[in-house]
């Protein structure tokens, strides 16, 4: 079948989930106990009125058609209109869905570097007193509540210590970057203004890390079962009897073999990730949609909720979409036919 | 065709049938000499314990306001300090450790018996109804869980019950995909196959080979997301959409005490190291079952 067969047929998948997933957004646009005629117009108003603006909302409408109108403005990047703010969904998303980018890349870079370092770490010395601590490591960020974490570390580090920067993605005195891609590490990285640059970095340090720790157990825990699995086989008791050190075997024949069930669990937690980040923006008032659709929940502003769940599925879709496409290329044992 | 990330599942499920039941029940024998499966079931055990005999451990009311011993320290009178308006930490602790636990039994338990049947039921039709079943999950699991549960809260009245049926319905999708990998493996074996032949009836094909084998992979998952449905709901009720005042919560509980971490720490602090504990106890144990009933792992 070929790699691009595979291809082809994995985006055709994602572009059917996200299909499902819009039906179940649209689902619970209706499962609202509010009818939102009334909620416009008021309880006294007259039929007629009542009438007339179910018609203009498209309410009045058979559901399958409502379904293809969302369906159309969704495809035309309309997601409604916040009902707290009355500005357009997009427009608000448009402006945290950066901050939130940048917080989880910088998170996945902590669980990638600190998931693997672990798990190497324990596979190696399996059994010793090192992997016993390093498995109570990645148990223990598995196992706190992220809020609570992230609540500590900044009154550790933060109030108590004074180490790093509180609240927020920049100082109230740092002026904000020029807005090039949104992000503002990118932004001030790309206009040369290192004093920000170090400014946003310091403040990106915190989140990153409470939101990273508690997903870094998972990819260490899969990364040490895959690397000892690695570790039995029959290559790697070649490597050893030509004579080379444990520490070639290891870092060049055996983890790279390791690393293909690692990157399917990598991408697993990407969505953890994206539901740590609700959590972690909100205690670091870190303007991304995580705290945006904290916001809008209490507000019980549906419109901006479902516009968070929406593209929050839309960006775990792709980001397992390009997790499968990179394991289906770099694991040579898949075929396709 | 198997996909990559069918191919996990279906090793996974294919290896521990393989395994055979006398094999299973030595290694859960082996099971029990582990040091992570016995803390994690001493851990388990001893907050069921506490949960059961909740209202006679209480010291007080955990619904008992009291002003006058307001942001009070740990004491011998308060062992767990009391929050801003004088409730008693230690109890509402424990309280919270009923609905909690509570919570958390329901949600996995609802959520793995409608998942698996769903699952059974689709591997063993198979065809156009398991694709289309298949893609029907995949939906389901495109949703990060704690942001889907917070949308299904926001169109429904934000109360607990609510609040697990929204995680529930973030859950099951893994438990239908087990069980589907379970009766596709079990369908290919050939003394199925002589069984079907000779018109079995589908109920005993299944009773009798599926279930036994789907138990094990389900065990080590629903160990597991116990310990994520606590933290998703103690993270739907931190932000306010779960349990509401005055109902003792963990979550709650430590929303409750956040602006007081820095001095009356207790508040916030034994609830979330509550949380903490058991959650670490359903890890330890679901990790050590999985170590032990997958026979890749074990053969070392």
């Amino acid at each position: 079948m070929g790699f691009f067969a595979y291809a082809i047929r994995r985006v055709a998948l994602m572009v059917l989930v996200l299909l499902g997933v819009t039906a179940i957004t649209f689902v619970l646009t209706h499962v609202v106990p509010v009818n939102p005629v009334l909620a416009y117009v008021g309880d006294h108003a007259p039929q007629s009125v009542v009438v007339a603006v179910e018609k203009q909302m498209g309410l009045n409408l058979p559901l399958p058609e409502q379904y293809a109108v969302y369906l159309w403005n969704l495809v035309h990047g309309n997601l409604g209109t916040s009902i707290a703010n009355q500005q357009p969904v997009s427009y608000d998303l448009g402006l945290y869905l950066p901050a939130t980018l940048e917080l989880s890349t910088a998170a996945l870079l902590v669980v990638i570097v600190v998931g693997m370092a672990t798990g190497v770490v324990s596979a190696l010395y399996r059994n010793t007193w090192i992997d016993q601590i390093a498995r109570l490591f990645a148990l223990g960020g598995v196992s706190l509540p992220v809020f609570f974490t992230a609540l500590v570390f900044l009154g550790v580090f933060y109030v108590l210590l004074g180490w790093l920067p509180g609240p927020g993605q920049l100082g109230p005195y740092t002026v904000a970057p020029p807005h090039i891609t949104g992000m503002v590490v990118v932004d001030a990285l790309l206009s040369g203004d290192w004093s920000t640059l170090g400014d946003a970095l310091r403040h990106l340090v915190l989140p990153a890390v409470v939101l990273g720790w508690a997903s870094t157990g998972v990819v260490a825990r899969m990364v040490r079962s895959s690397l000892l699995e690695v570790l039995g086989a029959d290559y790697v008791r070649t490597a050893r009897a030509k004579g080379l050190a444990e520490r070639t075997v290891v870092l060049r024949h055996a983890l790279r073999n390791a690393l293909i069930p690692t990157l399917t669990v990598v991408g697993l937690s990407y969505g953890s990730l994206l539901q740590g980040a609700v959590l972690t923006e909100t205690i670091f008032a870190w303007p991304g949609i995580g705290r945006f659709a904290t916001a809008s929940v209490t507000d019980l502003d549906v419109p901006a909720v479902l516009g968070v769940t929406l593209v929050a599925a839309i960006i775990y879709s792709f980001v397992n979409l390009i997790v499968d496409l990179l394991y289906a290329g770099v694991d040579p044992r898949i075929s396709y036919g | 065709m198997i996909r990559p990330e069918d191919a996990v599942a279906e090793i996974s499920a294919a290896a521990v049938d393989a395994a055979g039941p006398r094999r299973r029940g030595k290694a859960l024998r082996l099971l029990l000499r582990n040091p992570m499966a016995l803390s994690g079931l001493g851990i388990i055990g001893l907050f069921i314990l506490v949960a059961i005999l909740a209202p006679v451990l209480e010291t007080y009311n955990p619904t008992a306001v009291n002003p006058l011993v307001a942001l009070a320290p740990p004491s011998p009178q308060h062992w767990f300090g009391t929050d801003d308006v004088g409730l008693d930490v230690f109890s509402r602790t424990i309280a919270a450790a009923r609905i909690d636990l509570f919570a958390a039994f329901v949600v996995v338990g609802a959520a793995s018996i409608t998942g698996s049947f769903l699952g059974i039921l689709s591997g063993w039709l198979g065809g156009w109804w398991d694709e289309i079943f298949m893609r029907v999950t995949d939906m389901f699991l495109a949703f990060p869980a704690l942001i889907l549960a917070m949308a299904i809260s926001a169109v429904l009245s934000p109360n607990l019950l609510n609040a697990l049926l929204a995680i529930s319905v973030t859950f099951w999708p893994i438990y239908a995909r087990l069980a589907r990998a379970q009766v596709l493996v079990v369908k290919q074996l050939e003394y199925v196959e002589a069984a079907r032949s000779l018109a079995a009836p589908t109920a005993r094909i299944l009773l009798l080979h599926v279930v036994p084998n789907a138990f094990t992979p389900m065990l080590v998952q629903a160990t597991l997301d116990m310990g994520n449905v606590l933290l998703t709901a103690a993270g739907l009720s931190f932000i306010g959409f779960g349990a509401q005042p005055p109902t003792p919560e963990w979550g709650l509980m430590v929303a409750q005490g956040q602006q007081y971490l820095m001095q009356q720490w207790w508040i916030a602090t034994f609830p979330a190291a509550a949380i903490f504990l058991l959650v670490m106890g359903f890890n330890q144990l679901g990790d050590a079952l999985r170590d032990y009933l997958d026979p890749r792992v074990r053969g070392r």
